[in-house]
């Protein structure tokens, strides 16, 4: 109470005293004011006028730059495509999309400037388009003078009015004359300009009919020659920038020696699961049997301590042999072996509690990619159910010609990290050994899919 | 009971013989191989077959065809109790396609359990259906197959506590619901299932079976 009445007092007494001053100060305030508010402004204008444009135009630079990034995998696409259909090769198309995060996201920028396969493919359209140009240009020039050919002899013979043609060209103060012959064609390019000086420059054009048609004839020829040679080129390039399998050409140096590494690997799983089977899981059973025998006999004698303490023992041991179990499963499914991927697969997703559905389409393929696309939809499922918290999943698995296709679909949050946890590294690296590709689309709120291919005979 | 015993690693030959012998049931034979099973049983002509899945020759599924063959081959009915180390629902549809009498299908470890094991292998060798649980279970996640797609959310969860050897009264605690509306649900199951007068504690089973045979 008492300092509100003091400041009133206060604000009061400052009123009276100084009301010239306080418009004196105001005066200059606002006289000042305008100068530097319309420098500041005109500052402003300037920065904001060249600023924006050229943020927008680095904007538009970079959403241009990130577009091309991104429609990358079409290319890829494209081009294997025309590959495979038109030189009849059996290049693995590749899997897409690519990419997981939305185009305009901080993430799913990065993720398409850092995306090496979209530059390995800007490196293919420009190196792709060098080596044809042995084959285009001859053949262009070739059909050039071919038509000229055709049509200086079409026009002497049908059409005589216009053997000698003369076209003045008032504003270049010249003429350019055209005369026709069976076997030549004269194109000259003659007068003055409109400053008076002459124009007689090298426009003057002789196609002999026969030179004309040796010469196509040799440029054809040339272009037929290097046909193969440019075509086989071309493949490389596919294979190398575009395909999967550049990345396992890295690795290998033959198909058989790769082949062999996916079989020693598969051994080594049968021999596992041969040894737990025979070693501990029958050890454990027997351990098991025995623990249930004296069970019996503690209850006969009525011992009923032991009896509780062999309930545990059997407690202990039932879980040890449920572990080793899980453990075993996917090593070696005794169903894969012999009823196929449908029925493995089948018994597979009958352990799990959410619903998937598995549709296969074909028979029995090789048993290596069999093997591979078993522990790939293992390990997807086994994300499904613990990563991305999915209620439902689909596994499709199609064979077409010789590439086999495979779709895993869930209805989870999606977000599954590539880089992150070995699980996922694994399914590439099974896929690409066998020279086929595999990509993860996941983006935030999902769904997740899977996708990939596999040459297979 | 005379047995003809078919288990290709020896420690666990010796361990179910030496249960068999506990109860007074005699291993007649005891082979290694799948292939030697067929031989055996004619020549012994045993009241029972138990035999692995997982016997050389191939060491994946020998055993089951082998058990099928005797069946095929010997008598339709012929009583073989089957064990495995996985419960695959696919084995037993294929165990129970040709008649469900005299077939048992059984988890190795459920062999631990020693009274209820001789208690299955007496029961099959008299004719009756033995199934894992296991197989009930996993039918149980597989909602999306017919026949049980026909039952609602309540009735699936009700078989799948049957298929676990619970009693009405310990579905009924399990579930918050009184007994009268178990019964209920259960005999509704029963139906749409199409199993009708069965005793009752042969019908969990036989829902089982019944599935698998439509597969």
């Amino acid at each position: 109470m008492k300092n509100k009445e003091e400041e009133k007092q206060e604000e009061m007494s400052e009123k009276k005293s100084s009301f010239l001053g306080r418009r004196l100060r105001e005066f200059f305030y606002v006289f000042t004011g305008f100068p530097i508010t319309v420098a500041m402004s005109a500052i402003l204008i300037a920065i904001f006028s060249n600023g924006i444009s050229s943020v927008i135009y680095v904007l538009i630079v970079a959403i241009v730059l990130l577009a091309l990034l991104a429609s990358m995998e079409y290319v890829a696409i494209f081009e294997i495509a025309r590959v495979n259909k038109m030189l009849k090769s059996e290049i693995t198309p590749i899997t897409t999309p690519w990419f997981s995060h939305p185009f305009f996201s901080w993430e799913g920028a990065r993720e398409r400037i850092s995306s090496g396969r979209s530059w390995l493919v800007v490196l293919y359209v420009f190196s792709a388009c060098v080596a044809p140009l042995l084959v285009f240009l001859p053949t262009v020039a070739a059909i050039g003078f071919f038509f000229v050919w055709v049509s200086s002899a079409t026009i002497f013979n049908f059409a005589p009015l216009y053997r000698n043609l003369h076209v003045n060209v008032h504003d270049f103060g010249g003429n350019v004359s055209v005369s026709v012959d069976p076997h030549s064609l004269h194109v000259q390019v003659l007068g003055t300009t409109i400053d008076g000086n002459p124009v007689d420059s090298g426009f003057k054009w002789i196609f002999h009919s026969t030179t004309t048609v040796t010469a196509s004839i040799l440029l054809i020829a040339i272009a037929l020659l290097l046909t193969p040679v440019v075509a086989r080129w071309q493949k490389k390039l596919v294979e190398r920038l575009l395909s999967s399998q550049s990345i396992v050409e890295k690795y290998r140096t033959s198909g058989v020696r790769l082949k062999k590494a996916v079989a020693v690997g598969t051994q080594d799983r049968n021999r596992i699961e041969k040894d737990l089977h025979d070693g501990v899981q029958a050890r454990l059973t027997v351990t098991g049997i025995e623990i249930g025998r004296a069970q019996l006999l503690a209850e006969q004698a009525e011992q009923h301590e032991i009896s509780e303490a062999l309930a545990k023992a059997s407690l202990e041991n039932a879980t040890a042999m449920q572990e080793i179990r899980n453990l075993v499963r996917g090593l070696r499914p005794a169903l894969l072996e012999k009823n196929g991927l449908e029925a493995a697969l089948k018994s597979l997703v009958e352990k799990h509690e959410i619903d998937i559905s598995v549709e296969v389409k074909g028979d029995r393929f090789d048993s290596d990619v069999e093997s591979a696309i078993y522990l790939i939809c293992s390990e997807a499922i086994m994300n499904g159910v613990r990563h991305s918290h999915a209620t439902s999943m689909s596994i499709k698995i199609a064979k077409k010609e010789k590439i086999i296709s495979l779709e895993i679909k869930d209805d989870g949050i999606g977000g599954a990290d590539e880089s992150k946890g070995t699980g996922m590294r694994n399914m590439h690296d099974r896929v690409s050994i066998l020279g086929g590709d595999l990509t993860v689309f996941s983006p935030e709120g999902g769904p997740t899919i899977i996708k990939a291919v596999i040459p297979c005979e | 009971m005379r047995v003809v015993l078919a288990e290709d690693v020896a420690l666990l030959r010796e361990g179910l013989t030496r249960v068999l012998g506990d109860f007074n049931h005699e291993v007649v034979a005891s082979v290694g191989s799948a292939s030697e099973v067929l031989g055996a049983v004619r020549e012994f002509s045993p009241d029972l077959l138990i035999t692995d899945i997982r016997m050389p020759p191939t060491n994946t599924d020998d055993g089951l065809r082998a058990a099928l063959d005797v069946r095929a081959k010997i008598s339709p009915k012929f009583p073989v109790m089957v064990l495995s180390q996985y419960i695959e629902t696919h084995y037993a549809s294929l165990l129970l396609g040709e008649g469900s009498e005299g077939v048992g299908y059984l988890l190795k470890d459920r062999v631990m359990d020693i009274k209820s094991f001789i208690h299955s292998i007496e029961e099959v060798a008299a004719g009756g259906t033995v199934i894992d649980p296991e197989v009930i279970q996993s039918l149980m996640m597989r909602v999306t197959d017919a026949p049980l797609a026909t039952l609602t959310a309540r009735e699936r969860e009700i078989l799948a506590l049957m298929a676990q050897g619970k009693s009405n009264l310990g579905i009924a605690e399990v579930l918050f619901i009184n007994e009268s509306s178990v019964e209920k649900h259960i005999s509704n199951i029963l139906s749409k299932l199409g199993i009708v007068g069965e005793s009752s504690n042969h019908r969990r089973v036989l829902a089982a079976i019944r599935y698998l045979q439509n597969r």
